[in-house]
């Protein structure tokens, strides 16, 4: 039996752990399909950006304390939620600006969180484009937050560059509509920009839509299914994984 | 909260009438695209927008010179420098000047400047006869209604609309046909400008070196504001404020181009002083009122980069919010993106404090900005410093909320009540769920959590971590 | 008409008034309040230029002219009075003004021959001075620059003409010599720069237009609503 090649820190996101494990497993299989060992430090919840974006940050500190002292430590911690890679990265520092001790600490948690996708890159120069064997026809949802970071932005352009069968709404950047607590406060606009988004992708053509994102997920599959519409939605470890397994890879 | 409910109540009541709301998605899509094409054309966008943004930082950050400067200058050239701290001073100082010069019928070209001091209603309360000459204002002015867009007032409305509207202004049945609606409206207007005794316009800049005032239209009647009439007022907020020509250039670049993406709009107009002597026409008397009303208050909070907004509207053409439910649901002079800023900001936070939580931070606003206001930051701050005036069972849910997030226990707890509480309504989907989840499943599905949670199936199946 | 408001304007330029003075002292204190440092951008015709001095600049400002509703038409100088005379048929005007000011390529010289040729082809041509309003089908002008990259005409009351000119009549025929087009916006800005401004510049591109109503394009508002570019090369024979 091989050596791991890296030891890696999964960060569980709560809205993953709670409704999408599969997210959260899939991501696992691809990271042990690349020889990685994968530690799941326990008790995880939230890294607090529904309370950091609703302005209620000391909320967000107490709960952002927890996750810092959660995930402390060495090496990798790979993210499958792009919205709480940036909320790490952008927003511990600040949280915790004038508390110098816990300010080195986020920091240092900064620089160790990655997505999937970067992880993959930085570490293997793997691209998940190179590595999906897809089928059924696919739109790409790229989230607003996050979607730069973990190569949704640009997903959809290296899948079809490769002879994959991608339908690509026109309108590529469009929001979904969930903006976290923006989604229950104020929920008949959030709607309404949701059916918007929708109803472009179930235009499109696809079948399934790869979304990286939970909240994202959520709330699009959620209205899709409301309306009786056949759309997928998945996470892209989801198909890596498919895809890698299919190959003949070890789980 | 009594706020709380403005934007979504007035949102309610805008998505009740889809077509209109069709017409504001259509047309700022439209804007999308030009905006897009015209900045891919340019040499380096992403760098001139960065300089556009260092200019209005530095700007700001030097206002008091710049603006005594300005006046110094705007005064050797002849003109009238007055300040006004507040919207109702500007009205005051605004109707002393046509008192003074004996002006009773003024022609108006857009400025929002004007609509946030309300001075067309302080003009006709003291009996002086106010026209708007731009077409949209003109049509929004003679239905009643506050303008629906920074940059395209009557985005909302159709030709059908329009032509019922200007058939009750102008006393005789008009075509719907756009071109027939405004040769009428031209027709009108000319006779309008020739009896017309003062001209008021806002300014999109006011350069500081040479004490010229910039005004960008596509229409021409802001050249005819200030050309016909004897006397011309201008209202500029004293954040329009530019160093120089050389740094006018750079943001005139991006403005049309941000706006409805053209190089240029038709006329950009560069006034420096009123008419000289020996000049055939143009007004004997120019007077410039600088606008506070806020904004040095602005200035020294953390939300300045505000200030830096050059009205373009491309922020409100990108907002997902404001493409679906448009500009009159945020119930203020300034709507969209930078409108959920200035609104709240500009009222000393006593009024508009909704809005900032009208967004779901996409950040479409930020990614279109020609001078890179970080909008959703700039939201989350707003939003920050106004918690207080949240109701407190909002602060109640989020410490409750936060507890459960400090607790692996308690969070493990409220994971099985959450899958005890959402009924599988036979597809592992439920589809009404209660108390705080209700406002969620009134639009959508909710798939009902699995048994186990992925950290529970972890600890199951690797038993450490 | 007597000054208006003494005490809360400076008739001329002097030590700022109370009202600014006071404006000021609050602005100084809200800057000391949260100081951030911004510095004075460098450099800005480096990444502001579009279009430099090497490009074919004729070609540029005649495709961005035509882009923004202008009709532009090159002709040498020999051909002007035929060209224009040309346009003002083509736009069913009888009763034109021909201006030119000194320091434009339409000099008042050059003006007074094409008024004069105007006039034999059958044409009413009536002088700047003799502008009343809405009277005049026509105005033939000369421009004080243009610009390449945004397809503008610069016209101002340098010369002593009326702003009027160039707005009120339905139709603006501009003469432009092709040495007078500069390649940018920033080389207007900086030729702007260098002497005293007159009281109005303006940069006029293309014919007068809205698309407030259902986003439909229509020209002629309160401006013109047709403007030919009359972009006259050296020949030999000038």
């Amino acid at each position: 039996m091989t050596a791991p090649r890296c030891e890696v820190t999964l960060l569980v996101p709560c809205l993953v752990d709670t409704f999408l494990p599969q997210v959260a497993a899939a991501t696992v299989r691809v990271l042990r399909h690349f020889g990685c060992r994968v530690r799941c430090p326990r008790g995880q919840t939230c890294c607090g950006q529904p309370a950091y974006n609703s302005g209620f940050s000391a909320q967000a500190a107490w709960v952002a304390r927890r996750t810092l002292e959660r995930l402390g430590g060495a090496g990798w911690v790979v993210s499958p939620s792009a919205s709480c890679a940036l909320m790490i990265r952008e927003h511990y520092p600040r949280l915790f600006a004038s508390r110098a001790r816990l300010a080195r600490r986020a920091a240092r948690l900064a620089a160790r969180v990655v997505t999937l996708g970067e992880f993959l890159r930085r570490q293997f120069g793997a691209d998940p484009a190179d590595l999906l064997r897809v089928r059924d026809p696919l739109a790409v949802h790229v989230p607003c937050h996050g979607g730069q970071i973990d190569g949704s932005d640009t997903l959809a352009a290296r899948l079809a560059a490769r002879g994959l069968p991608v339908c690509q709404p026109a309108a590529q950047e469009a929001c979904c509509g969930f903006g976290g607590l923006f989604a229950a406060e104020m929920p008949q606009i959030s709607a309404a920009i949701t059916a918007t988004r929708l109803a472009e992708l179930a235009a499109s053509g696809a079948q399934r839509v790869v979304c990286n994102e939970a909240g994202c997920t959520l709330c699009l599959a959620g209205a899709a299914h409301r309306r009786g519409l056949a759309l997928r939605f998945c996470h892209v470890a989801e198909l890596l994984a498919e895809s890698l397994d299919g190959a003949g890879a070890r789980a | 909260m009594k706020d709380e409910a403005t934007i979504r109540t007035r949102a309610a009541e805008a998505l009740r009438r889809p077509a209109a709301l069709e017409a504001v998605r259509a047309a700022a899509a439209r804007k999308v695209a030009q905006r897009h094409a015209a900045m891919q054309a340019l040499r380096d966008p992403q760098a001139l927008r960065r300089t556009a943004a260092a200019i209005r930082a530095h700007t700001l950050a030097h206002l008091p010179g710049y603006l005594e400067r300005f006046a110094a200058q705007a005064a050797a050239r002849g003109a009238h420098v007055h300040v006004a701290r507040s919207g109702a001073e500007a009205c005051r100082i605004v109707l002393r000047i046509a008192r003074a010069h004996g002006c009773r019928r003024v022609v108006k070209a857009k400025s929002m400047t004007s609509e946030e001091v309300g001075l067309n209603a302080a003009l006709r309360s003291a009996g002086l006869e106010v026209v708007e000459t731009d077409l949209g204002e003109f049509v929004a002015d003679a239905a009643g209604e506050p303008p629906a867009h920074i940059v395209t007032p009557i985005i909302h409305r159709t030709r059908h609309e329009v032509a019922a509207v200007l058939a009750r202004a102008l006393g005789a049945p008009v075509p719907v046909d756009p071109a027939a609606q405004t040769a009428r409206v031209r027709a009108h207007l000319r006779r309008v400008f020739a009896a017309a005794d003062m001209g008021i316009t806002g300014a999109n800049f006011a350069v500081a070196a040479t004490g010229s005032l910039c005004l960008c239209t596509n229409e021409g009647n802001g050249r005819m504001v200030t050309t016909l009439p004897r006397v011309h007022v201008a209202l500029v907020g004293i954040e329009k404020l530019v160093p120089d020509l050389p740094a006018l250039a750079v943001l005139l670049k991006l403005l049309a181009r941000s706006a409805t993406g053209q190089p240029l709009t038709v006329y950009t107009t560069l006034l420096t002083g009123p008419a000289a002597p020996s000049d055939p026409d143009g007004p004997r008397a120019l007077h410039i009122v600088l606008l506070d009303n806020g904004r040095s208050r602005i200035l020294g909070g953390p939300l300045r980069d505000v200030l830096r907004c050059i009205r373009c509207g491309a922020c409100l053409n990108a907002c997902p919010v404001y493409r679906h439910v448009g500009g009159h649901a945020y119930g203020s002079v300034y709507s969209g993106p930078i409108g959920s800023l200035l609104t709240p900001l500009l009222a000393g936070l006593r009024r508009g404090l909704d809005l900032p939580r009208a967004s779901s931070l996409c950040g479409a606003c930020a990614a279109a900005c020609p001078v890179q206001i970080d909008i959703p930051e700039l939201l989350v701050a707003l939003r920050r410093q106004t918690i207080r005036r949240q109701p407190g069972r909002r602060h109640l849910m989020m410490w409750s909320w936060a507890l459960l997030m400090r607790c692996a226990w308690l969070y493990r707890a409220a994971q099985r009540l959450l899958r005890g509480v959402l009924r599988d309504a036979g597809d592992g989907w439920a589809r009404r769920g209660p108390g705080p989840l209700r406002a969620w499943t009134e639009w959508r599905d909710l798939p009902r959590p699995p048994a186990e949670s992925f950290q529970r199936r972890w600890a199951r199946e690797n038993g450490d971590a | 008409m007597r000054e208006a408001h003494r005490g809360s304007g400076p008739a001329s330029g002097g030590p700022p008034h109370d009202a600014l003075r006071a404006l000021l002292a609050d602005l100084h204190r809200a800057l000391r309040a949260r100081p951030e440092p911004a510095g004075t951008p460098a450099d800005l015709r480096a990444v502001a230029r579009q279009v430099g001095p090497e490009a074919d600049l004729a070609a540029r400002f005649a495709a961005q002219a035509a882009e923004a509703g202008a009709t532009v038409h090159r002709c040498t100088a020999g051909r002007l009075d035929a060209q224009v005379a040309a346009l003002l048929a083509a736009a069913g005007a009888r009763r034109v003004i021909v201006a030119g000011a000194a320091g434009q390529w339409l000099d008042p010289s050059r003006a007074a021959t094409l008024a004069a040729a105007l006039r034999t082809a059958g044409l009413e041509v009536r002088h700047a001075g003799e502008l009343r309003f809405g009277e005049a089908d026509a105005a033939v002008t000369g421009v004080d620059a243009a610009v390449a990259e945004t397809g503008s005409l610069v016209l101002s009351t340098a010369g002593g003409l009326p702003r009027g000119l160039t707005l009120l009549p339905a139709v603006h025929v501009a003469v432009v010599g092709c040495a007078q087009i500069v390649p940018d916006l920033c080389d207007l800005m900086d030729r702007l720069a260098q002497r005293e401004l007159p009281s109005c510049v303006v940069l006029a591109t293309g014919p007068s237009k809205t698309a407030d109503i259902e986003g439909v394009l229509v020209t002629g508002v309160h401006g013109p609503g047709r403007v030919a570019v009359v972009l006259v090369e050296a020949d030999g024979a000038d």
